[in-house]
């Protein structure tokens, strides 16, 4: 009977979470779309930003080149499934992560504390910005289907199931990886080099892990696991991914949940008890 | 002379506040590192697999002398002031300018350059300890004359680069929200003088006709002075084709400044 | 309902120099130094009153409302508020206060009102029948029923706290805490939400804690006033009764008809303004009905006020009082 009762409490309380993510994102379409001008800025900064991604796809196909085993195609399917993940982080995760040192620098955290849901929740989830998600998943989509093409690959049902179940695990890492260095916003109030590094970090997905050196990529998988979340998807598609390395993600989607969570409360308490 | 203390003054400022925040200070120097690394890996993997020990022309020890003095040279060009322009522009600030004996222009780039000192002295350190370690490590060879022209060229660069960007800020008189075109302006203009990869890579027919526009000029020219790829006489053209486009580049500040105001003044300021 | 005792709250922050050389030196070595924003403030609060907290600019009213709301936790002391400690910030407790800060808008920019009301609904888990009777009442009262669809952006500054207020009360808190609701606001504004939170206050018998440094809020409204300067309580209670605390004395304003000399006028009380024919004297009050029987009596008197010492003037006094003493 206990047992019943709290699984519909939880369910119903991921019902109101979604409600309100619902809310919050309708809020933030429409706000965006308010300033029209904005949007379209925002749109050709991002497809700039394509461009400059893109540029190292120019590199190798220019040179034709093939590297540690990889096409210049190949490589062309790394880049888009980077490209679509930036799309999303962009589009869910980057303004509000980014913006969290102006909500302590302004005290606009002070009005969400006081209100009954997850601050976490809030303040990762506050605004959606379609204008820097778009172009980088209709390009990036472009890039992957392109480059799938070309290839000539071979797609069946078991193929599309397990890449849409690492594309969700790659989302919840970048979630937690992106979160972290964010957070440092509670101690270093002026945090702006520290996201352009986090961001920079995160750009070591824009090529293979191939091209990188062993201990490098070691690293990436293991230590910071960055390189998971853009490198996994696309070695599935190509047939070079192993059960292990499925696992292994899984596993650390989770221990990133848990370490951002614990890392968030203690900021918390330390903005309360330090600020005025 | 009084003139030249408020322009002192104003170069004090701007370094002044460049040592503030100084985590932030070293930490973005730090993350120029990582285009750096993700480049040398591509390069590297490049080189090792190509058959003859050549990419786009250049050797492997050029190539990555490219790379990384890109970097540098790309931070220290870059502008920095757009916001503040865009600021004064949108919040009324530029009547304390107009009202003063003061000429933004000149108060811009007196700002800029302070902000630029102790980065040009920085990049300089950061520069030379790469050619040793990369004259060690890759047998990159060393030629003080070249170093030192290089040295007077990135100067006459940074001016043109400054006017660049100035001439992006000006876009805040007419858009509402220019903080888009200037970062859009900024990596564009970046890619177009060889601040990312050497200009090779987009084919020899773009990369022969941009030297006869001014981007190459600011990045791209005074690197491969130091790579010993342009030598002798094209040094010479290169750099009257530098002074000439900082001329004709000023006009167009200037003609775009007047149209500004016009138009500041129009909507009231 | 509400139970403060021996709250303090300190903090840190670091001293910076003017000048290139204390820049290079600020590279290597800042100073920490330590500010007390509240000092040991202690009070009780019933059901259903309206408290106001007075003080300067920096006195710590603020401070003290940041830890009864949970945003703060203080350094030392406790605090109940209807029986939770407000840090511990538990979901009940938020679903049943509201807090307003004057310059921090809860409302989205860029969207009519009744978007962020809906959040809110959401967020407080409001019921349909119950958002709507609140709502058209609020509405009602304050007025603003064309205003509901309008971006908040549009409004003018007294509009928008209007809709700050709508959007606080929205989910019917019991406790309401309000930092200085009507700065910035015409007359008008500061008038109509004046009565609104009076309304408020008396049909729900909501606890309301409004922090100000305009006598007219709190003159107007609160019953019970705090008086709050460096970060300690200096006063608790009626505001009718801070000249008793202070002085016994009371002003007169006289006009004569011809020129009075000023050595005369000066052995009957204090002068503060003399103008010739125009005199404004602080008198004892013991002495006060002596003093106008002979005023009267004796000179020749066109017009006699007489009037209580003007509150700001008797609060500067406690400030400066205990500042001194």
């Amino acid at each position: 009977m206990l047992l019943e009762v709290n699984i519909l409490k939880i369910l119903k309380t991921i019902k109101r979470y979604i409600q309100i993510y619902l809310i919050l994102s309708k809020n933030s379409i429409i706000a965006q779309m308010e300033y029209r001008a904005n949007f379209v800025t925002a749109l050709l900064v991002e497809c700039a930003f394509l461009l400059a991604k893109s540029l190292y796809a120019i590199v190798v196909y220019n040179a034709n080149i093939t590297i540690n085993g990889l096409t210049p195609d190949d490589i062309l399917l790394f880049i888009g499934n980077y490209t679509i993940l930036t799309g999303i982080m962009c589009g869910i995760f980057y303004m509000n992560f980014t913006n969290i040192s102006n909500f302590v620098r302004e005290g606009t955290l002070d009005i969400l504390i006081t209100k009954p849901v997850s601050l976490q929740f809030l303040i990762a989830f506050k605004t959606v910005n379609i204008g820097l998600a778009i172009p980088n998943i209709i390009g990036g989509t472009l890039m992957v289907i392109i480059a799938i093409n070309r290839i000539g690959m071979d797609i069946n049902f078991a193929l599309m199931f397990w890449y849409i179940v690492l594309m969700i695990v790659s989302v919840v890492i970048t979630y937690g990886i992106l979160l972290i260095p964010s957070l440092l916003s509670f101690w270093i109030v002026k945090n702006q080099a520290i996201n352009d590094m986090t961001y920079a970090l995160w750009d070591f997905n824009n090529m293979p892990m191939g091209i990188y050196s062993k201990w490098l990529q070691r690293f990436g998988v293991f230590v910071v696991p960055i390189f998971i979340i853009s490198n996994f998807p696309s070695l599935l598609l190509i047939g070079k991914i192993s059960t292990m390395f499925i696992i292994w993600s899984v596993i650390v989607s989770i221990l990133l949940i848990v370490l951002s969570s614990y890392i968030w409360k203690r900021a918390l308490n330390g903005y309360s008890s330090a600020s005025s | 002379m009084i003139t030249q203390g408020k322009y002192l003054k104003s170069f004090s400022l701007g370094f002044q506040s460049s040592l503030e925040y100084r985590a932030n200070f070293i930490i973005s120097f730090l993350s120029t590192l990582f285009p750096i690394t993700i480049q040398y890996f591509l390069w590297t993997a490049l080189y090792n697999n190509s058959p003859n020990g050549k990419v786009y022309g250049y050797n492997y020890s050029q190539i990555i002398a490219y790379t990384i003095f890109a970097a540098i040279v790309s931070k220290f060009v870059s502008g920095g002031f757009e916001s503040e322009v865009n600021e004064d522009i949108k919040n009324g600030g530029l009547n304390k300018f107009l009202i003063k004996p003061i000429d933004y222009y000149k108060y811009r780039i007196a700002c800029f350059l302070g902000q630029k000192v102790s980065q040009f002295f920085i990049m300089a350190i950061i520069l030379i300890l790469t050619i040793a370690i990369l004259n060690i490590t890759l047998g990159y060879s060393i030629n003080l004359a070249r170093i030192f022209i290089f040295f007077i060229v990135i100067i006459i660069s940074i001016q043109l680069s400054f006017i660049f960007v100035y001439c992006t800020s000006m876009a805040a008189f007419w858009l509402s929200e220019a903080g888009g075109i200037f970062v859009i302006g900024g990596l564009l203009l970046n890619i177009i003088s060889g601040g990312i990869v050497p200009l090779e890579v987009f084919g020899n027919t773009i990369n022969h006709i941009f030297n006869f526009l001014p981007f190459k000029y600011i990045i791209y020219f005074p690197i491969n002075i130091l790579n010993g790829v342009i030598v002798g006489r094209q040094i010479i053209y290169g750099v009257l084709l530098q002074i000439f486009w900082i001329i004709v580049c000023k006009k167009f500040a200037d003609m775009l400044w007047k149209q500004g105001l016009k138009r500041h003044n129009a909507v009231g300021g | 309902m509400i139970d403060v005792v021996n709250l303090c709250k300190t903090y840190e922050y670091y001293k910076k120099d003017t000048g290139l050389k204390n820049s290079f030196k600020n590279l290597f070595h800042r100073k920490k130094l330590y500010k007390n924003a509240v000092k040991d403030i202690s009070f009780t609060i019933e059901e259903g009153e309206f408290v106001g907290f007075l003080g300067p600019n920096g006195a710590g009213k603020t401070t003290t409302l940041k830890m009864l709301s949970g945003i703060l936790h203080p350094t030392s002391g406790n605090a109940r508020v209807m029986g939770y400690v407000p840090w511990e910030r538990n979901n009940e407790f938020k679903r049943n206060f509201s807090i307003v800060m004057g310059q921090k808008n809860q409302l989205w920019w860029d969207l009519p009102t009744n978007e962020s009301l809906l959040l809110n609904k959401c967020i407080y888990e409001i019921d349909d029948s119950k958002y709507n009777n609140t709502l058209n009442e609020l509405v009602e009262v304050l007025d603003v029923k064309d205003l509901l669809k309008i971006q908040v952006r549009r409004l003018s500054l007294g509009e928008r706290m209007k809709m700050e207020i709508i959007a606080a009360l929205i989910h019917r808190p019991k406790i309401i805490l309000l930092d200085e609701p009507t700065i910035g606001l015409d007359l008008v504004s500061q008038r109509n939400i004046r009565e609104f939170l009076k309304y408020y206050n008396t049909t729900y018998k909501a606890t309301i804690i409004l922090t100000s440094h305009y006598m007219k809020d709190i003159e107007e409204l609160c019953t019970r006033t705090i008086i709050i300067n460096k970060g300690q309580s200096v006063y608790d209670g009626k505001i009718t009764e801070i000249n008793g605390v202070l002085k016994d004395a009371k002003i007169i304003k006289i006009r004569f008809s011809t020129h009075i000399d000023k050595d005369v006028l000066s052995q009957i009380g204090r002068i503060r303004e003399y103008a010739g024919d125009y005199v404004v004297l602080e008198v004892d009050k013991t002495r006060l009905n002596e003093h106008s029987k002979t005023i009267m009596n004796d000179m020749p008197v066109v017009d006699l006020n007489i009037e209580e010492i003007p509150l700001d003037e008797a609060i500067e006094a406690i400030y400066n009082n205990h500042d001194g003493g």
